[in-house]
């Protein structure tokens, strides 16, 4: 029996347990012992990330189901990891390159990400070191990484059987880019926000006809009708039932466009009239489809206008909306201009507006993927806590688009799929081949872009112990038993693992979601940089204790 | 910090069940019966991710339930002459401690860790961490614990005929150094029984001279008292308070507020006020014209009670 100090030495008392807890192995699972099995996979804070009050409540909930499932006698395990979080880091690195004065095409492909391995190999550990501070039980021995070699073997498995099922296809398709990254983003990602911008009404003078006839084409962003292919309006619409037919001519560029008829039109926007630019508009690009009409991408993957912007090749977007409205003003084809509020995509990663844009992707076809996962809540087999959170999974589910899971960056899984130059066959395969199967020749290319970071992240719960070979842990593991995260990542990341799972696994991944609130300050407002209200959780376990922290998370 | 530790931590190892009724007091059946509720409560709130829940089952049971009681009754108990029975409540506490170890552990796994072993719960490589997790009873093991449910329940109205009789001597402002003579009238035979046979536990609790129980008891006049689950408590004042000069202060005080009380009145009287002033002040004023009139209610009722 020790003595118990007088003075509680929490730093040392809570260091010195750490390491015995380590060294006696009391955290370390054991696949071939006996009790129930209770596995709990961490979700992988970023490589990049810093311990905040909100990882420290997620880990602290996950501990505290750990360490009290242990308790009760199951075979327990808590796998841990970080995300290699592509976007993030490659925008870390960047950032840290520009400090000396280097950009990552001065470097090329190879070294930059050599430099990104540096940089994790440097700064990657401090997430976890933070996560052992606060106590967190976790299987040290088992820590993965969503970039090592077993979790990129089962990136490039999955990729190819989903190839092979048809289940990934490549196609031009409207997506949303992000024009300071440099890469098309998910609907997940471009994130939505109200913003006070302006509704310009433009007059496109009507070919045939009387003279000085025009339509009005209301639009948020004038810059893109140097794309546009045709003006449209409402069959229904007897307003315009007399220009059905006609031709009209898009100012600046005196390029002649079809007026076209389209259900999709809706009369109560602006005039009625809408204009079409398939390469840079959602609907547009339906509409486009339905109507054979060829789309003109008139910006690059800067953001800057391209040659088919005519004079305005070379101003950024921004500018060339400026330019453009001075010369239709100077043109008396200005109609009017509204105050305007609507929601405008912005990067979640660096803010930035976002583009959509047509350009060549990659897609994960969802309904079929989609189905299973649905089922799997609607039975009951998968519970979320609080019940709440059910229907909003259940809503985003039943209305799932496909994923776009390519990104122009080099920081990331590589899509697994060569050309060939000779035949110009196009295969997937999840080892680097030695020659075209079709021809045999040893010339050919790996497709440029890199998968999406949750493309790995949604094999978490069974790439972590193995798969795809079948080893004692994925036996004794899987399916885990509690996912415990935050709301915000339900569609990002839970959502795509019950159905990878289910495709993969023919199991769920877990039976329960336990969705835990944000971190509120004294006055119930979530914490964050911007109102300064932040709580570091290091400085209270240095100031307190890592106990003191875990006991008084404030919740909502 | 070092709990009495005469042998090596006596209790610890001991697991509710093996309690008998016969060894033990009933202020020791409560705390065991609110542990196993306890125990209850914090696995089920567990598996249902209830996690303020059970902090604060937890908080309750450590804090207001062993701390402000158990410990209290213990001190007495702990004191006596009779080793076994210092013997028998040393055991309950650790019994009851160790067990309050093992539910904090998951929350806190730290501090726990440190005080299991300083405690002497387990030996070296005995890890608090992989330490069994408590189990409540099951209804065959309640049922072996014969009466001590009905003395946790007699035990709940012993503390809230404490507390009233703590407020009855801070109402009239009587200092804790003052020993009261307080006479408990039962509401059955079957209280008047326990509550004689716990008249040293009570009587240290509420600092008094005797506990007198009486189920005839019929005082010559008014004299300050309280209802409780258990019967009515009262305190005779003779020799113990100066009568008039108390009266003379609860009116002084009463006058007092009763000022207050106008004041406050007035200005929610005043429509200029009430119509600039911000919601936020009004309500302060309205809460405060509330607590004036309970309090000037009760300083009232006090004043009566000791008579003309
Ligand atoms: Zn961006
Ligand atoms: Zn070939």
């Amino acid at each position: 029996m020790t003595e118990l100090a007088k003075n509680y030495d929490a730093r040392a008392v809570e260091e010195r347990w750490y390491r015995r807890w380590v060294e006696q192995g009391a955290f370390q699972a054991d696949p071939a012992a006996a009790g129930d099995r209770y596995a709990v996979v961490i979700p992988p804070p970023n490589v990049t990330g810093i311990l905040h009050m909100g990882h420290a409540l997620n880990a602290t909930i996950q501990d505290i189901l750990v360490r009290w499932r242990r308790m009760q006698g199951c075979n327990t395990l808590w796998v841990p990891g970080t995300d290699h979080a592509g976007i993030a880091t490659q925008n870390v690195v960047e950032r840290d390159l520009r400090k000396k004065h280097l950009s990552r095409d001065q470097l090329g492909r190879e070294k930059f990400v050599e430099r990104v391995w540096q940089w994790r190999e440097k700064y990657g550990n401090t997430i976890t070191s933070q996560l052992k501070r606060l106590g967190a039980s976790c299987d040290w021995s088992r820590e993965r990484f969503t970039m090592d070699e077993g979790l990129s073997a089962a990136v490039a498995e999955v990729f190819v059987r989903l190839y092979e099922k048809k289940l990934v296809y490549r196609g031009n398709y409207i997506i949303n880019w992000c024009p300071r990254c440099r890469t098309a983003l998910s609907d997940e990602e471009s994130a939505h926000v109200n913003t006070a911008g302006h509704l310009y009404y433009l007059r496109y003078p009507c070919l045939g006809g009387k003279r000085k006839e025009a339509v009005v084409v209301a639009t948020t962003r004038p810059e893109t009708m140097l794309g546009d292919v045709a003006v449209a309006v409402n069959p229904r619409d007897k307003r315009y039932a007399g220009l059905a037919g006609r031709r009209c001519l898009l100012p600046l560029l005196k390029r002649e466009l079809a007026i076209i008829q389209d259900d999709f039109v809706d009369p109560e926007f602006g005039t009625g009239v809408v204009k079409i630019t398939p390469a840079h508009d959602p609907n547009d690009f339906e509409m486009g489809r339905r109507h054979n009409l060829e789309p003109i991408n008139v910006m690059d993957e800067n953001g800057i206008m391209n040659e088919l912007a005519g004079p305005y090749q070379g101003l950024d977007r921004f500018e060339c909306r400026k330019r453009l409205l001075e010369d239709l003003t100077a043109a008396g084809l200005v109609e009017k201009v509204e105050e305007h509020t609507h929601a405008v995509g912005h990067c979640y990663r660096c803010d930035t507006v976002v583009e959509p844009r047509l350009s060549l992707q990659w897609f994960v076809r969802m309904k079929p993927l989609a189905r299973p996962a649905i089922q799997a809540v609607k039975d009951g087999r998968i519970q979320f806590v609080p019940e709440r959170w059910t229907k909003v999974y259940l809503d985003w589910m039943e209305n799932i688009r496909d994923w776009c899971i390519s990104r122009q960056i080099w920081w990331g899984h590589r899509i697994p799929v060569y050309y060939c130059r000779a035949c110009r066959h196009e295969w997937a395969a999840t080892r680097t081949p030695e020659t075209c199967p079709a021809c045999g020749v040893a010339e050919f290319d790996q497709d440029e872009d890199v998968l999406d970071t949750w493309f790995s992240s949604w094999l978490w719960p069974f790439s972590v112990l193995g798969w795809p070979a079948r080893t004692p842990e994925l036996a004794a593991y899987y399916p885990t038993r509690s996912l415990v995260t935050g709301a915000e990542i339900i569609f990002f990341w839970v959502a795509r693992m019950i159905m990878a799972g289910l495709e993969f696994m023919d199991d769920i991944p877990f039976d329960r979601v336990y969705i835990h609130g944000t971190v509120r300050d004294d006055a119930g407002r979530k914490m964050s940089k911007s109102l300064g209200n932040s709580i570091d959780p290091l400085t209270v376990i240095d100031e307190f204790s890592a106990d003191a922290l875990r006991f008084s998370p404030r919740v909502s | 910090m070092k709990m009495y530790t005469d042998s090596t931590a006596p209790g610890a190892e001991m697991q509710l069940a093996d309690f008998q009724s016969a060894d033990l007091d009933p202020d020791d059946k409560h705390i065991l019966v609110r542990l196993n509720n306890t125990i209850a409560a914090c696995t089920d709130s567990l598996e249902r991710f209830r996690f303020n829940d059970m902090t604060r089952e937890l908080y309750d049971f450590v804090w207001h339930q062993f701390c402000d009681w158990y410990i209290e009754y213990a001190k007495t108990s702990l004191n006596s002459d009779q080793p076994e029975r210092r013997q028998q409540t040393l055991r309950v506490m650790h019994c009851v401690f160790s067990h309050v170890l093992r539910l904090l552990h998951p929350i806190t796994p730290f501090i726990t860790e440190e005080l299991w072993h300083g405690m002497g719960y387990g030996s070296d490589d005995e890890l608090l961490m992989l330490a069994r997790w408590p189990v409540p009873l099951d209804p065959e093991e309640v049922a072996g614990w014969g009466d001590f449910r009905r003395m946790a329940d007699y035990v709940e109205n012993k503390h809230e005929l404490i507390r009233i009789g703590r407020t009855l001597r801070t109402d009239y402002s009587i200092a804790p150094s003052r020993l009261i003579a307080y006479v408990l009238k039962p509401e059955s035979a079957e209280t008047a029984r326990l509550l004689a046979a716990d008249e040293l536990s009570i009587a240290s609790l509420l600092r008094a001279s005797s506990i007198t129980v009486d189920a005839e008891f019929n005082p010559p006049r008014i004299m300050p008292h309280g209802i409780t689950r258990l019967g009515t408590i009262f305190m005779p004042i003779e020799g113990v308070l100066d009568g008039q000069a108390e009266r003379k202060r609860l009116e002084d005080q009463l006058k007092k507020l009763t000022n207050d009380l106008a004041s406050v009145n007035r200005k929610l009287d005043n429509i200029d006020f009430v119509r600039k002033a911000p919601a936020r002040v009004i309500e302060q004023q309205k809460t405060r014209k509330q607590e004036l009139l309970e309090r000037c209610g009760k300083l009232q009722r006090l004043i009566a009670v000791l008579g003309g």
